[in-house]
C-alpha cells in the first residue's frame, strides 16, 4: 500500500504493491501490458502521481484482473 | 561531433545584441557628442557601416532637431547669419554661447554648445534606449537558456515576459517623450531659442507600434501563465 502524502491535498492511496505480489507480477511486466513507461507506473505505485487517466486505470484493472476499488483506496483523514 | 542546437545560436545572438548595446553606449559616452574622448577618426574603418548609419549619425557629429521658424523672427535669423560670415560656427568672428545653426535648405537646427547637464541628459536618453534593448536581449537569452532541456512553462519565465512587456509598453513612450523634452530644452536654450521652436509633441508621435508589441508580450505572458498551470496539472499525470 503506497503512503498517502497529506501535502498533496488528497487522501487517495494506491495498492499496486500488494496486487503485483498476489499475482506474482513485476512492475516491468505490468508496464508492458498496460502500455505506460515503468517510470510513470513507479510514480503511481509510490503514491507520487497527482492524477490517473481513466484509460490507464482501465488497462491496469484489465492486466491485474481486478476492480478500480482494488487499485485505489481512500485513506482515513 | 556535437549536434547543432538552434537555441544556443539564438542565445548567443541575444548576448551579442546586449554586447553591441554596451559598445554603442560606450561610444556615446566617449564620443563626439559625449565627452569627446574618442573621435570618429579613432575608430577602425570596419565600423563605418554602423557608425554612419542614419540613426546613429549624431554620434559622429552634433545633434540635429527638426524645428519650425517663427515667421516674425525670420529677419533676425538672417541678421544672425550675416553677423557670422554666413553662419559657419568656425568663422573667425567666433560663435555665441550655446551656438545653433539652421542647416541650409531645411527646417533642421544643429546644436553645438551644450552645458554639462544638457550633455548628460542628451546622452542619458540615448543610453536609456540601449539599456532597454540590452535588458530585453539578456532577459530573452536567460529564458532561452533556462528552457533548454526542461519545460519552458515555469513561473520564472512568465515574470520575465511580464518585465519585457512592461519595459516595452511603458519604456518606449517615456523614451520618446524624454527625447522630445531634451530636444526642446536644447533648442530653447540655444542661440536660436527665440527664433525657432520644436514642434509640439503630438499623440500620433507616440511609438504606437512598439507599444503594441509591448502589449502583445504582456498578453503572451498571460497565455504563458495558463501554460504553466496546465503544465502543473499534467505533471504527475499517469
Amino acid at each position: 500500500m503506497s503512503p498517502v502524502d497529506p501535502e498533496e491535498g488528497h487522501r487517495i492511496g494506491v495498492r499496486l504493491d500488494e496486487l503485483l505480489e498476489e499475482r506474482g507480477m513485476t512492475l516491468t511486466e505490468l508496464a508492458d501490458r498496460v502500455g505506460v513507461t515503468i517510470v510513470n507506473l513507479s510514480i503511481l505505485k509510490n503514491g507520487r502521481a497527482k492524477a490517473v487517466r481513466f484509460s490507464t486505470l482501465t488497462a491496469i484493472c484489465d492486466a491485474l484482473g481486478c476492480d478500480v476499488g482494488d487499485v485505489l483506496y481512500l485513506s482515513e483523514g | 561531433m556535437r549536434s547543432f542546437r538552434p537555441a544556443r545560436l539564438v542565445e548567443a545572438s541575444l548576448y551579442l545584441v546586449a554586447l553591441l548595446c554596451a559598445f554603442w553606449s560606450t561610444l556615446w559616452i566617449l564620443g563626439y557628442t559625449g565627452f569627446q574622448r574618442i573621435g570618429y577618426a579613432d575608430l577602425p574603418r570596419w565600423l563605418d557601416p554602423i557608425s554612419l548609419d542614419g540613426s546613429n549619425s549624431q554620434w559622429v557629429t552634433n545633434p540635429t532637431v527638426l524645428v519650425r521658424v517663427d515667421p516674425s523672427r525670420f529677419d533676425a535669423l538672417l541678421a544672425s547669419y550675416r553677423d557670422l560670415n554666413g553662419g559657419f560656427p568656425d568663422s573667425r568672428g567666433g560663435t555665441p554661447p550655446h551656438w545653433a545653426e539652421l542647416l541650409p535648405g531645411s527646417s533642421v537646427v544643429q546644436l553645438w554648445d551644450f552645458t554639462f547637464l544638457q550633455k548628460l541628459s542628451f546622452i542619458g536618453i540615448q543610453l536609456a534606449g540601449y539599456a532597454g534593448v540590452a535588458f530585453i536581449a539578456i532577459t530573452l537569452a536567460r529564458l532561452v537558456a533556462d528552457s533548454r532541456g526542461e519545460s519552458p512553462f515555469v513561473l520564472r519565465n512568465v515574470n520575465r515576459l511580464r518585465r519585457i512587456g512592461v519595459v516595452v509598453l511603458i519604456g518606449a513612450p517615456l523614451l520618446s517623450l524624454g527625447h522630445w523634452f531634451v530636444e526642446r530644452w536644447l533648442v530653447e536654450s540655444s542661440s536660436m531659442g527665440d527664433t525657432v521652436s520644436v514642434y509640439p509633441y503630438h499623440w500620433s508621435s507616440l511609438p504606437w507600434w512598439t507599444m503594441l508589441v509591448g502589449a502583445a508580450v504582456l498578453v503572451l505572458a498571460d497565455v504563458w501563465h495558463r501554460g504553466v498551470r496546465m503544465a502543473d496539472d499534467v505533471e504527475g499525470l499517469v
